[in-house]
């Protein structure tokens, strides 16, 4: 039996100005699930998700909610609510107007509207706040009162624009907690665009990581960090050390600085131009000399840099032309300069095409 | 309070120091000849001369004439007439060029918009002949049409006026209203057509309570304008409807009468300020009901 099919987009293509935008994407989201929509900005996840509203109408292809063809159909006439990036309350009216909008809209009976919105604001956990002003709530109460004033309607789907993204750390963590809840106990479709790997990978059920107009993988958080299929994914979906090489016909990688790993593919084994992807937490270090384990790959390394993390510390080091980093669990005394011996198993070694693009290593970018 | 709302996004006590060449201002060059006129009202002119006699006969005069009753009603009328054709025809103009025109071509059709500031009013207001005359393009093209058998008479009358000013004020009002409706966020459409509301309903609901402020504020410039304008009565407008800045100017000018001219101008300042008074009030409880629609 299928499960019932929330969305389903058939090579949906929207172009700007003879730039594509969107490339012939596909994505069926299944009932019930909470998928993020992850890329950097500029990669459609947005156009997207706004042609799911009916904010854009795509070029080519069909949009599909709930089994039925609504591509030309306008926001209005969909089941799909969406909470806006900068929230788009109405500064003219009080909060329980706000919520109350579109069952006014619908024309429901007042009384059963004022039940309903007051329901809303409970669910919000933001009961008595009705007669105030969204200029009179600060940016989390203002993001629950965009959320009631969606999930009021009981749309069919659920769509956020980066929906936290105006919000301090703090407050963001504890709304991706109370989201994720209030999905579950829901059992809605959400479909949330972020650009942000770590609230894409702690809420979503699925996550499609987008790039260039397409969706480059799909899958569930830790099975697409664990089989990342290209450099852009692994590098997009956590953190990663790449090592440029190649791969022989046998499935061995090859390159200057480390010799040959039977590393793992995550798609089809192939030979050519390669990039060896390993995650700083699988990545040990031990003192120079110390004898390593056999089955582990091993070598020479010195510290470039040390990063405390809280939780773990991160140690970037240099082996030949290429750098690695290491993850630590809580604190390291280990200081630049220091010469340590690194070590992986090629088992956690990810073999992956070297598309032959630069992307850039996660270690400088959090060292700027 | 409207006045409060503007001002509490700055600062106002840092900004205090600023304001004082500003009050200097308006102290020298309009509290002062206002006190002058204030002052001149109660007062009598004999053999051409002012007098130091107090006297409330020039208030009398203007109360119980009936000319001035008349020029009142005149002058009440066209503002109020202005003012809605005005608003009228700026408040859609400014909505298809922040909702229609694409961003690119709007600094275009602004500029058409504005180009009219560029010529001297009077110049604006006599260039109406040429099309309201009896053998003025209307008439000729209603002519050829065969609309009509003889020339309608459009100049010289009260409709000849309202199309000066509203022609005059037009650019005015679209500005006010496109700088208004430029600062809602496009965010809010979208929402309100994501909940349900097509176009008439979000129109309803949100542009219009969002922007009834500048139209309010607009409204009551347009009103000050066109009550108190001398130029497109005194050129368009015939003897039969004379408004009341035409009779301040008979006062001045034929009877050389300061005083009864004074006392004119404080009762032209009074229906002002009232006006002015009724709007802000009107503005007011128009914020109060849109907090609490829907209840």
């Amino acid at each position: 039996m299928e499960k019932q099919m929330d969305v389903q987009l058939e090579r949906v293509t929207k172009r700007y100005e003879g730039k594509t935008v969107v490339d012939r994407l596909d994505l069926s989201v299944a009932r019930g699930t909470f998928l993020s929509i992850l890329g950097p900005s500029g990669c459609g996840k947005t156009t997207t998700l706004r042609m799911i509203g009916g904010f854009i109408t795509p070029d080519e292809g069909t949009v599909r909610i709930a089994g039925e063809d609504v591509t030309a159909l306008p926001p209005a006439a969909r089941s799909t609510s969406m909470v806006f990036q900068d929230y788009a309350l109405f500064p003219h009216m009080t909060v329980a107007d706000n919520i109350g909008f579109g069952l006014r809209m619908q024309r429901v009976p007042r009384d059963e509207a004022q039940k309903r919105v007051a329901q809303a604001l409970e669910m919000v956990g933001l009961p008595g706040y009705g007669q105030r002003k969204p200029s009179q709530l600060s940016g989390g109460q203002r993001q629950r009162i965009a959320l009631a004033r969606s999930l009021v309607l009981k749309p069919t789907i659920l769509l956020l624009d980066e929906p936290l993204g105006a919000l301090d750390a703090q407050i963001r963590k504890q709304m991706q907690f109370e989201l994720k809840q209030l999905q579950t106990s829901l059992g809605q479709t959400f479909l949330y665009v972020t650009h942000d790997q770590e609230e894409a990978m702690t809420m979503s059920d699925q996550v499609a990581i987008m790039r260039g107009g397409v969706i480059e993988q799909l899958g569930a958080p830790d099975e697409v960090y664990d089989n990342p299929r290209t450099l852009f994914v692994a590098q997009f979906l956590g953190e990663c050390s790449s090592l440029h090489g190649r791969c022989e016909q046998d499935g061995t990688f090859v390159s200057q600085a480390l010799g040959p790993i039977r590393g793992r593919f995550t798609g089809t084994p192939f030979a050519g131009p390669a990039v060896l992807c390993i995650r700083p937490e699988h990545v040990v270090f031990a003192p120079r000399g110390q004898q390593t384990p056999e089955n582990r790959i091993s070598f020479p390394a010195v510290v470039q840099q040390r990063m405390f993390k809280g939780l773990n510390t991160w140690l970037c080091a240099d082996c030949g032309a290429e750098r690695i980093i290491c993850e630590v669990t809580g604190k390291s005394p280990l200081h630049a300069g220091e010469e340590i011996t690194l070590s992986f198993d090629p088992a956690n070694a990810l073999i992956l095409p070297d598309s032959g693009e630069q992307a850039p290593a996660p270690a400088e970018e959090v060292a700027l | 309070m409207s006045l409060m709302q503007k001002t509490r996004r700055g600062a106002p006590n840092r900004s205090a120091g600023w304001l004082l060449p500003l009050s200097g201002w308006m102290t020298f060059f309009y509290l002062i000849p206002l006190a002058f006129i204030v002052l001149t009202s109660f007062r009598t002119m004999v053999n051409y001369q002012l007098t130091d006699q107090f006297t409330l006969q020039n208030y009398l005069t203007v109360l119980t004439e009936p000319l001035y009753w008349k020029a009142l009603r005149v002058s009440l009328l066209l503002a109020v007439r202005v003012v809605l054709i005005t608003t009228l025809i700026a408040y859609p103009l400014a909505m298809v060029l922040v909702f229609v025109v694409p961003r690119r071509w709007r600094t275009f059709f602004l500029i058409l918009i504005i180009a009219p500031f560029w010529t001297s009013y009077l110049i604006r207001a006599y260039s109406w002949f040429i099309v309201l005359g009896n053998n003025g393009i209307l008439n000729l093209m209603l002519e050829a049409l065969g609309f009509i058998d003889q020339p309608v008479q459009i100049l010289y009358t009260g409709a000849a006026t309202t199309i000066g000013l509203v022609h005059y004020l037009l650019p005015i009002m679209t500005l006010t209203i496109y700088t208004t409706l430029e600062n809602i966020d496009p965010s809010l459409l979208e929402a309100a057509n994501d909940l349900g509301a097509g176009g008439i309903r979000s129109f309803v609901h949100v542009i219009l309570p969002l922007s009834a402020g500048g139209l309010v504020n607009g409204m009551m410039f347009l009103f000050i304008l066109a009550f108190a304008d001398f130029v497109s009565p005194a050129t368009l407008g015939g003897q039969s409807e004379r408004v009341f800045p035409q009779l301040i100017v008979d006062a001045v000018q034929w009877n050389i009468n300061w005083p009864l001219a004074s006392a004119l101008s404080m009762v032209m300042v009074t229906v002002i300020l009232l006006v002015l008074l009724l709007l802000s009030l009107l503005r007011n409880i128009g914020n109060r009901e849109n907090g609490g629609a829907g209840k």
